[in-house]
């Protein structure tokens, strides 16, 4: 296997809920608690789960839009060496850990200072579910995906028109649309905007949070298939957020499936689809309503809600709805194990379902 | 089959400022009695102005401006069909009340946020079915008190009588005040604006004083003991809540006939719109996205729940969404919109597994599948502006067939094999 672009160890992001006169800090969100995840180079990996259950923080902390609250994120660190600090860290001698925290500074993104993490900047990129919202509506086209090379003081002013036409011409569009306002446009053509934007950096990483959902079907399929030729013209490495799990098949090699907060299962996509171990991750394949009228198959229906990321039920976090729950569920939280060939999965019982 | 309604010809406006949108194009569509009957189509095609048509409540600068609708299952007339575009507001609202309910898109926005959801979904019993539930009270009084020895049970079987008769009497003078306050409100809408404006705002507000002073709390002045009698109604009403909600799969239903709706989670909140739509008994339920917010678990829940109950309870249902998926899944029939046309009406099945407009022929192939290999089809171009549509065929400028005929004028609906309609030159052209 290749070297993992982003290696994400225990990362745990909460979010303060405050209340009472004084807005004291009563309780947390606990919305990403306790993620390990490996990104590898040129992969596109897809994040699944249910509303709520802290996918877009987990992707927003990667790029330190939100300031992680403990855990590491390596961005493009060998893999001996990360082995080598994730060692001294966990040793029980203080200098050993000492030694750790301060090779951290430069390897770690949450860690890093500011003028490393400008560079980091131009490397990761993200697109935005909703791309009306994305787009600043008072500039030009043409400003819009030419800022984050202007800001960085990466292109000279006259080779700036040449360069948005380009990138223009990657996502399909013209000449034509360089000075007009995103609001002449529609939201597949905005979104496409909004890819090109993301690419005039030439990152090595684009998070993708639900770049989809806001489109209609017939114009859904066009931006799927242009990121999917994008990332394979440009070697790229995606994180692909969504709740869309055919959509994910579609563009992503792994899977991750995320459920309150933690990863419980990551397999690559033909083996989540053809073997899922989880039974959340049952439960959200059978629930894909598929569009063709013939096709009968046994549905799981979860009962009841997603529970409260405030106040997470103990042990399994699922046990509250798993069709499967037994007395250890209850008890013991399930760690995220191996079960063979890359896949992985967080249940006591997955040997016997 | 009986038809259940029907839209014939439908064309609905909106005036704006940028221009008229035209919403609806002409559209036909038949919900027949017992089916459920999907609409599909992308944003913006016209699929919740369409059934807000049906129901005539279009939002304001909008006007239905051509077609009828009819509906075919009242006793007056069940062969013909009556037009309720030429009927009273006050027919409407009887029909809206008692036969067809709604759930709309954005479901949870239509819930009070301070009233208790034991209320709201209360309220609907007590305005709909009132009847019934004075008659259960009135029963549940008789029972009791029979058991109570003779004396004290036939002073207030008397008394009881007598009261049923009486708000029953009261309710129909009540509602017969507030049809014809509608009706009157109706034509001065119709008759168009200006000063009647202010005649118009006096009727609003005799309606509302008349809304106010409840017909309960009238006898309540009126009659000693009432107060007892009451909230045996109120018992009675919050027992049918306790029961629907439960029979939706609602957990612990008494506590949740307590709370209040920001409590509750969005499919929670959902089931209880549900509640709402469905304590009416209508014969046909509209449920527009009723989904689309949701996850897909606990869509799958809302899902089985609206099949389930279209067996036990609804006759029909229309069901709208952009989920190809769905429509496979729990409709019988569907139609396909496209720019506020009807492309294409079929079984599902046969819709499926021999879509005839290039339209649904683009939308089925560029929906990603289980079994996906390779690219994704899909259809070129974007959904059009509907203030100035594209002539004739307004799918022309995006369909892969298009021909000189279909920038004329629009393609006429035909009946390519029994069931099966599409508004495509490919077929009424004699081609193919
Ligand atoms: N800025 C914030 N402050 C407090 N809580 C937050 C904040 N942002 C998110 N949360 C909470 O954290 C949890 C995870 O949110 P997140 O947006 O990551 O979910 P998600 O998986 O992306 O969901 P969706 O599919 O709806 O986008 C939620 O319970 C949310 O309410
Ligand atoms: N109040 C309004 N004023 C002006 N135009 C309107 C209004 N309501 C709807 N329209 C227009 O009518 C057309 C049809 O809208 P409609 O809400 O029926 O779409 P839809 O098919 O339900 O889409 P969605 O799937 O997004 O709900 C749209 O082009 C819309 O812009
Ligand atoms: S009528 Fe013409 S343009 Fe419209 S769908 Fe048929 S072939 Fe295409
Ligand atoms: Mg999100
Ligand atoms: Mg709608």
């Amino acid at each position: 296997m290749s070297e993992p672009l982003i290696d994400i160890r225990r990362l745990v992001k909460y979010y303060p809920v405050r209340g009472g006169v004084f807005r004291r800090h009563v309780a947390d969100v606990k919305a990403v608690d306790g993620v390990d995840l490996a990104i590898q180079r040129g992969e596109c990996l897809g994040l699944v789960g249910e509303s709520g259950c802290g996918k877009t923080t987990l992707g927003k902390t990667l790029l330190r839009l939100h300031e992680a609250t403990s855990g590491r994120i390596y961005y493009n660190q060998p893999a001996p060496q990360v082995e080598e600090v994730e060692r001294l860290l966990a040793s029980e001698r203080d200098g050993d850990r000492a030694a750790a925290w301060a090779r951290l500074k430069d390897m770690d993104i949450t860690r890093l200072g500011r003028s490393n993490l400008r560079k980091l900047r131009q490397r990761m990129n993200i697109v935005f579910q909703d791309p009306s919202n994305s787009l600043n509506p008072r500039m030009l086209i043409r400003d819009i995906v030419a800022e984050p090379l202007v800001a960085q003081h990466l292109i000279k002013a006259r080779d700036v028109e040449k360069k948005v036409l380009d990138l223009l011409h990657v996502v399909g569009m013209g000449a034509g649309h360089l000075k007009r306002y995103p609001h002449e446009f529609s939201g597949g053509q905005r979104q496409r905007i909004a890819i090109a934007r993301a690419l005039a950096t030439s990152p090595e990483f684009i998070l993708m949070d639900e770049p989809t959902s806001a489109l209609d079907v017939s114009v859904q399929a066009q931006i799927l298939n242009l990121l999917k030729n994008l990332q394979r013209d440009f070697h790229l490495t995606y994180l692909f957020v969504t709740h869309h799990l055919l959509v994910v098949k579609y563009t992503s090699d792994r899977i991750a499936v995320m459920y309150l907060g933690k990863i419980v299962e990551l397999a690559r996509t033909a083996e989540i689809f053809q073997r899922s171990l989880h039974p959340y991750t049952k439960a959200l394949l059978s629930a894909i309503p598929i569009p063709d009228p013939d096709s009968k198959r046994e549905r799981i229906i979860l009962s009841g809600d997603v529970p409260n990321p405030v106040n997470p039920p103990k042990a399994c976090r699922f046990h509250p709805r798993c069709p499967f729950v037994q007395e250890r569920c209850r008890e013991m939280e399930p760690l995220l194990e191996d079960a063979g060939s890359g896949h992985a999965v967080a249940c006591h019982r997955w040997r016997e379902l | 089959m009986q038809k259940l309604i029907e839209t014939k010809n439908l064309f609905t406006d909106f005036n704006t400022f940028e221009g008229v949108v035209k919403a609806l194009n002409g559209v036909g569509l038949v919900v027949n009695e017992g089916e459920t009957y999907g609409l599909v189509g992308e944003s913006g095609c016209g699929k919740s102005v369409a059934v807000r048509s049906l129901m005539r409540i279009v939002q304001a600068p909008g006007r239905i401006t051509e077609g009828k609708v009819l509906i075919f299952f009242r006793a007056e007339d069940r062969s013909r069909g009556i037009d309720i575009l030429r009927r009273s507001e006050a027919y409407m609202t009887s029909i809206r009340g008692d036969s067809i309910s709604m759930i709309f898109q954005e479901a949870c926005t239509s819930l009070n946020p301070v009233l208790s959801i034991g209320f709201q979904v209360g309220e609907s019993f007590h305005f709909h079915r009132r009847a019934q539930m004075l008659e259960e009270t009135i029963r549940d009084l008789d029972e009791e008190l029979g058991r109570g020895g003779f004396f004290l049970a036939r002073g207030w079987k008397v008394l009881s009588r007598a009261l049923f008769a009486r708000e029953l009497g009261a309710l129909k003078e009540y509602e017969g005040a507030i049809d014809r306050i509608d009706h009157e409100l109706y034509r001065l809408e119709e008759a168009g604006s200006g000063e009647p404006l202010r005649r118009k705002g006096a009727l609003q507000r005799r309606r509302d004083r008349l809304g106010e002073k409840s017909v309960l709390a009238e006898i309540a002045r009126r009659v000693p003991g009432f107060r007892r009698y009451r909230r045996r109604l109120e018992r009675t009403v919050r027992r049918h809540v306790v029961e629907l909600l439960r029979s939706l799969g609602v957990p612990n239903p008494e506590r949740i006939a307590e709370g209040y709706p920001h409590e509750l989670s969005g499919g929670m909140q959902q089931r209880i719109v549900i509640a709402i739509a469905l304590a009416c008994h209508p014969v046909l339920l509209i449920a527009d996205e009723p989904t689309s917010n949701l996850d897909v678990t606990i869509q799958a829940q809302i899902v089985e729940l609206i099949k389930s109950l279209k067996q036990k309870v609804i006759s029909s249902v229309l069901f709208i969404t952009h989920d190809l998926g769905l429509v496979a899944e729990i409709c019988d029939r569907a139609s396909v919109m496209y720019a506020g046309d009807i492309a294409e009406t079929a079984s599902v099945r046969e819709l499926f597994r021999q879509p005839l407009h290039p339209y649904t022929q683009g939308l089925l192939a560029s929906v990603p599948k289980l079994s996906q290999a390779g690219e994704l089809a899909t259809i070129p171009g974007t959904v059009p502006n509907l203030i100035d549509p594209p002539t004739g065929c307004r799918f022309h400028p995006r369909c892969p067939h298009a021909m000189e005929v279909c920038k004329g004028v629009k393609p006429p609906t035909i009946e390519h094999s029994p069931g099966h309609w599409v508004a495509c030159y490919l077929y009424s052209d004699g081609k193919k």
